[in-house]
């Protein structure tokens, strides 16, 4: 499942530093949307969050990472990530950590809010 | 060493800007600009130790490295490791210490049965003053030859 989702979030392996990680996209992105599967391009960058969590605990202590794209800028997003973190099943993450490869990733059936909800 | 552009972190799907990916150069770059590591990777180092040899160690200075480092205030992590086989006699311990301007910086000790193969490494962390040898001793409680079964090159690098 390789398309890029608006707003869903997905479960990898740890990223390379901790704290929330933002970096923006080139525009002209082709994604779908929750609602809709038919491709949107996006008119303007989007943004990529992505932070470290840790579930479990002693030797079933598992360090994962979830990363998301949206065209949301606003500052409830990391509040929003780590709420969405503590409600992901430990069994369904290490699952997700076992098939992660550079390119391979688990989305889940998650999404942050939409921006014009806010 | 610090990199331009520290941290740069990518996840599945992430399309690559002109920007980060001149930023990327640019890293890539700086390390073959002798920036970070390149500046004391060459570090020579005498063979006093050589492998194979019987070794006496009353004490005894082993190596030296001669940083090509010229920045006073650098601070150099150096690293080495010897295997030896301990001698006959009572006092079997043996240390390996790294020392800079008469000053000892780290090292380890070890006591073993005589004849048994035993590995002792030092790890020192030396402001250095930009010139100057740092000292590599191995040194004994008493007389008794070691044999070296080998070694690991004596390094410093940059942090």
């Amino acid at each position: 499942m390789l398309e890029i989702y608006l707003n869903r979030i997905a479960v990898w392996k740890p990223i390379g530093a901790d704290g929330i990680n933002v970096r923006p996209s080139p525009s002209g992105i082709a994604y779908l949307t929750k609602d809709s599967l038919v491709y949107k391009q996006s008119d303007g960058p989007l943004y990529r969050y992505a932070k470290n969590y840790e579930v479990g605990k002693g030797k079933n202590k598992i360090k994962f990472s979830i990363f998301l794209r949206t065209d949301r800028t606003d500052d409830k997003i990391e509040a929003e990530i780590d709420e969405i973190a503590k409600t992901i099943p430990q069994d369904y993450i290490k699952k997700a950590i076992e098939n992660a490869s550079f390119s391979n990733f688990v989305y889940t059936d998650l999404y942050i809010k939409d921006k014009e909800v806010l | 060493m610090s990199l331009p552009y520290p941290s740069m972190v990518f996840v599945p799907l992430d399309i690559l800007t002109a920007e980060e990916m001149n930023q990327l150069v640019a890293n890539i770059e700086s390390l073959s600009a002798g920036t970070g590591l390149a500046d004391v990777s060459s570090l020579t180092t005498d063979t006093d130790v050589s492998v194979g040899s019987a070794y006496t160690f009353v004490p005894i200075s082993g190596l030296t490295l001669t940083p090509t480092d010229t920045d006073a205030g650098a601070r150099l992590l150096v690293d080495v490791s010897l295997a030896l086989k301990a001698p006959a006699g009572s006092n079997r311990d043996r240390y390996i210490r790294v020392f800079y301007n008469g000053q000892n910086y780290g090292g380890c000790g070890v006591s073993s049965d005589a004849g048994d193969w035993v590995c002792v490494s030092a790890l020192a962390l030396i402001p250095y003053n930009g010139s100057g040898t740092i000292e590599i001793q191995l040194t004994g409680g008493t007389a008794g030859t070691y044999q070296i079964l080998s070694r690991s090159t004596a390094v410093a690098f940059r942090v």
